[in-house]
């Protein structure tokens, strides 16, 4: 509060009784109680740590996640605390990077869905009507389209690829945005009966203006709320398509891939398995814990349960 | 002197919410005179509402209430639910803003004028339908007989609330609390609905608790006008007393603030500078403080209590909540206020 | 005489001429399954004229049509019929682009004051939003003009990076008249400025568009259902009922020699926040509710709350015609009756 208070230009704007100024904006309440949200800084903080590990450590051993050493299947130790596998690969150096590939899809999808989406739906709520009717009916059909069976479909197409999961990203990212654009639409179907909107039209604004300066905006909330929870959605989507072989190909690696490749042998070399599979539950778990969270922080009245 | 019909006692009302404390009510003495028409005016959120909340008992939970609500020889503060709905709609007739929210949208208005009735009487089917179709008739739905079947939202926003007040009056009740009845309508339809008011206080006889914030509308029914300020009631006194000799600067600012429509509008508008308080925690001093044009030191330091002014123009009791009052009674109406729009405004805190 | 004759058109010449308005919309009602198309006959052949430098006063209760008819001015709803000359230029039919120019000159100031800024943009962007709009943003200038502006409404400059949250109602309401101003308009639409304010806030609010127009000379079509404040603030005044004018004139000439049962009746209705002059006065309470604006009443449109009805009220739609000098009334039993 004090720091808020030095930013201000004259002491007079503290109040008689020095009680000390409101902090300015709603982004700062935002950060306020999504800094007091237990459940949502413990969701940062674990994602936090795991980009930062996996981050550092790739950076440091850029090779170590193919690098082959004499010690098969060892189970974990001081040299490999997670354990190797069958070919003597460190599983430590799999599962960070495996962390880094499914991040890399992630955001690459959320991305994608957000810039799609927000477009769609911003287009489709401002202009209603016609507008409305034909992109609306083109989300519903990209809705109906499995993303698995367009997969099934390319397998043989995207597994050759050499980036392959850059195509994997883009496939699901253009099927994924149907949400977004819905939920942007439904949005904007409100926010341009708002006066501030007529406001800005009745000053000559044009649509891109009112668009991009008054209503994104003020739809930006829950675009980066559903932002999160496509990321969270996108890590489970490729994991079950690298657990399927449809994903992520060797030698690359994620972490659907290492759980597929150590399943079989869950029982007698659990460190495979476990290790995999405990840092996928926890990057998917910490994802949406900090949607929780900044969807919380956004929305004062749901989380205003104490009274 | 009269035995007040119900009598406030130092009533004090926090809510506690993620803000804090906020302070609806500090501490308010005020009686009510049977038959008598007690007007209670003041800006949004001095408390007001809250007043005619904790008299019916339907304060938020967040809500703690001390002090006393006294109605006869009964204590209405902490009665329990069971105890108050022999009072609610039975010796209490409640009027609220919004028609819509007190009726239900799924029965007939004369089933719920009938409900109102049955809940405290017991009369025979035909005749409680004969009752609801009187009640309606008396506040002015025409073709009454006609439309007891019909829905809520078959009926305008005046004639909904003047089903409410024919709800309120159904039991003849010994007061009749009436929160803002026509700020949501148009003058006509409030002309309609101030008329249907009038019937049913004459009719039933009871006190009416009137708030509203239109000073027009206290002018033209009240016998009394409480003017509330920040939780506190900072004047009390006869309608003559509080439009002719106001003792409060917040009275006087109050009156020169409104344009009038028997005024041929070349006065320019006294304005009362700044905001209201803010109900969270406690400032020393008066309220009104940093607002007032007559404020010294004493202002910024001591509460002024409420205390008896006397006046030209009433004769009964006429209470004040001014360390000046007696020299505010002897001013002009409102000349101590600016009427320029020069004066620059910090946002609230 | 050729020295004359541009000055008595200057003061002659309306800023803004609006002839037989029309603004209808369509409703979709679904009834049993099926679904009907009604017309609401929200304006209907509304005219009026507003002088540079005065204030006419539109009054009347509830949906009858004020707001359109503010908005239909502004092309924010393109007319069913009518028109709509501004400054010489017709504007119905006009588009966008051609619409711009105008923007610059003709503004509005809304009734809402949380509504009507948005939340997330410091009131002094807002400010400068119409500058922007219009290339007349410059680095050195902009904020300077800000400041200017905010001066102007009673604001402290310093507070421009505030958020709208951050203010009360009538500080709100000042940024709002701040950004209608600040391209100089020379006509403000102002809808219900001040209806959603405390009564103590109200009157710096009037009293600042009040000091405004004598500064600025700027016209303003003032929308407001408070026959006092209206009575304050206005040159002239036009009364509505459903759709349409029923008597428009001076200011004191409506006040003072109300001459359409509709206006006696508003006018009645008024409290006056005085005990002794409002209990001896006498009240016209009229019988019966509005009708619907989907299926409004043959002829006169007041008709059927009207004490005076005959059988030409319903055959025949009462003209807006001349009284008294610039008094205009649409009843065809006019006569004066003094109510305040
Ligand atoms: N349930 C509640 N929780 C917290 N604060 C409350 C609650 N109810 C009322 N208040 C606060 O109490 C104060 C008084 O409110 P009240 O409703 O009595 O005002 P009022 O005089 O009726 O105003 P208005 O004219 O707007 O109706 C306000 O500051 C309000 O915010
Ligand atoms: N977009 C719309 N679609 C359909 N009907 C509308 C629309 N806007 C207004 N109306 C109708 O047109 C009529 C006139 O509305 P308008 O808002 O102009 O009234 P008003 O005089 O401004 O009322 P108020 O005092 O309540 O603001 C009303 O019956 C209203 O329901
Ligand atoms: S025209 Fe007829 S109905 Fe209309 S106001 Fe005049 S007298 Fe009344
Ligand atoms: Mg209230
Ligand atoms: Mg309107």
């Amino acid at each position: 509060m004090t720091k808020q208070a030095s930013e201000e230009p004259l002491a007079s704007q503290h109040d008689v009784d020095g009680m000390e100024f409101e902090s300015r904006g709603q982004w700062a309440m935002v950060v306020r109680r999504f800094v007091h949200n237990g459940q949502a800084m413990t969701g940062l903080v674990a994602f936090a740590l795991m980009l930062l590990v996996s981050g550092v450590y790739t950076a440091l051993h850029p090779n170590q996640y193919s690098a082959l050493s004499t010690a098969f299947n060892q189970g974990p130790s001081a040299a490999h605390i997670f354990g190797t596998n069958g070919i003597g690969i460190d599983m430590l150096a799999q599962i960070l990077k495996g962390v880094l590939q499914d991040l890399q899809v992630a955001v690459l999808v959320a991305a994608m869905s957000v810039v799609i989406g927000t477009l769609v739906g911003a287009f489709a709520g401002y202009y209603g009507g016609k507008v409305d009717n034909v992109l609306m009916r083109f989300v519903d059909l990209v809705l109906v389209i499995p993303v698995l069976v367009v997969l099934i479909m390319l397998a043989h197409i995207v597994a050759q690829q050499a980036n392959n999961w850059f195509y994997l990203a883009i496939i699901i990212g253009s099927l994924s945005w149907t949400y977004i654009a819905r939920l942007v639409r439904a949005e904007f179907l409100s926010l341009r009966e708002r006066d501030f909107v007529e406001a800005a039209r009745a000053l000559g604004a044009s649509d891109w203006r009112i668009i991009s300066r008054h209503m994104i905006p003020n739809a930006v909330g829950p675009i980066i709320v559903n932002a999160t929870i496509t990321v969270a959605g996108a890590i489970v989507l490729e994991s079950t398509l690298s657990y399927l072989g449809l994903g992520i190909q060797p030698p690359a690696v994620s972490l659907g891939l290492l759980i597929e490749q150590g399943q079989s042998a869950a029982t007698t070399e659990y460190w495979l398995f476990v290790y995999p599979a405990a840092f996928l539950l926890m990057l998917i778990v910490s994802v949406f814990f900090i949607g929780d969270g900044l969807r919380a922080a956004l929305d004062p009245r749901k989380n205003r349960v104490r009274s | 002197m009269v035995e007040p019909l119900l009598d406030i006692k130092d009533l004090d009302v926090r809510f506690s919410t993620s803000e804090g404390e906020t302070r609806a009510i500090r501490g308010i003495n005020l009686s009510l005179n049977p038959r008598e028409v007690l007007g209670i005016v003041g800006e949004s959120g001095s408390g007001k509402s809250v007043t005619a909340l904790a008299v019916m008992g339907l304060l938020a939970k967040n809500a703690n209430v001390t002090g006393s609500i006294h109605m006869g020889d009964r204590e209405l503060l902490g009665m329990k639910d069971r105890q108050l709905s022999s009072i609610r709609g039975l010796k209490i007739g409640m009027i609220f803003q919004d028609p819509l929210t007190s009726l239900n949208p799924v029965y007939s208005v004369g089933w719920q004028v009938e409900e109102a009735i049955s809940a405290h009487q017991d009369l025979s089917k035909e005749k409680r339908r004969a009752e609801a179709i009187r009640l309606l008739e008396l506040v002015g739905i025409p073709r009454a007989d006609d439309r007891v079947d019909d829905y809520p939202h078959e009926f305008s926003g005046g004639m909904r609330q003047r089903v409410v007040i024919a709800i309120a009056m159904a039991n003849n009740p010994q007061i009749i609390l009436a929160d803002e009845p026509t700020t949501a309508l148009d003058v006509t339809v409030q002309a309609q609905v101030l008329e249907a008011l009038q019937v049913a206080i004459d009719q039933s006889h009871a006190s009416l608790v009137l708030i509203t914030h239109d000073l027009g509308v206290v002018a033209g029914l009240a016998s009394r006008v409480v003017v509330m300020y920040a939780g506190r009631i900072v004047e009390i006194g006869t309608a003559d007393a509080i439009f002719y000799s106001p003792a409060m600067p917040y009275t006087h600012g109050l009156l020169g603030s409104i344009p009038r429509v028997d005024d041929d509008g070349g006065a320019r508008l006294r304005q009362i500078p700044g905001s209201p308080p803010s109900m969270i925690g406690t400032q020393p001093g008066c309220p009104f403080a940093p607002r007032c044009p007559l404020r010294k030191d004493i202002c910024l330091t001591e509460e002024p209590a409420l205390r008896s002014v006397s006046s030209t123009t009433g004769t009964e009791a006429h209470q004040a909540a001014c360390h000046f009052a007696s020299d505010v009674v002897t001013m002009p109406l409102a000349s101590m206020f600016p009427d320029t729009s020069d004066d620059h405004e910090e946002p609230p805190q | 005489m050729t020295s004359e004759a541009p000055v008595a058109i200057e003061t002659t010449t309306p800023l803004l001429s609006v002839k037989d308005l029309v603004v209808h919309f369509k409703k979709r009602s679904h009834r049993f399954l099926k679904s009907y198309e009604n017309t609401v006959h929200a304006v209907c052949g509304t005219s009026f004229d507003i002088h540079p430098g005065e204030t006419l006063g539109l009054v009347g209760e509830s949906g009858c049509g004020k707001t359109t008819t503010g908005r239909a001015v502004l092309q924010l709803i393109r007319p069913t019929s009518g028109s709509v000359t501004f400054a010489g230029q017709e504007l119905t039919g006009l588009n966008r682009e051609e619409l711009r120019g105008t923007r610059q000159t003709m503004q509005v100031v809304f009734q809402d004051p949380f509504g009507s800024l948005d939340p997330r943009m410091p009131v002094g962007e807002a400010i400068a939003e119409p500058l922007r709009i219009h290339g007349q943003w410059t680095k050195s200038e902009g904020h300077q003009r800000v400041g200017e502006m905010m001066n102007l409404v009673g604001l402290e400059p310093r507070f421009a990076n505030r958020f709208p949250n951050e203010f009360s109602g009538g500080q709100r309401q000042r940024v709002g008249i701040a950004r209608a101003l600040i391209l100089s308009p020379r006509l403000l639409v102002l809808d219900e400025p001040v209806s959603a304010l405390d009564v103590s806030i109200q009157a710096g609010v009037v009293n600042l568009l009040e000091d405004l127009q004598a500064r600025l000379g700027v016209a303003y079509l003032f929308i407001a259902h408070d026959l006092s404040v209206i009575r304050h603030v206005s040159d002239r005044v036009a009364v509505m009922y459903l759709g349409r004018i029923v008597e428009i004139a001076d200011q004191g000439s409506i006040y003072r020699r109300p001459s359409h049962p509709y206006t006696q009746a508003l006018l009645s209705a008024v409290p006056i926040p005085d005990p002794h002059k409002e209990r001896s006065r006498r009240r016209i309470v009229l019988k019966g509710d509005l009708p619907s604006p989907v299926d409004p009443p043959s002829g006169c449109r007041f008709r059927t709350r009207c004490w005076k009805a005959q059988a030409i009220c319903e055959s025949e739609t009462p003209e807006l015609l001349e009284l008294e000098d610039g008094h205009r009334v649409a009843c065809h039993f006019p006569e004066v009756i003094e109510v305040v």
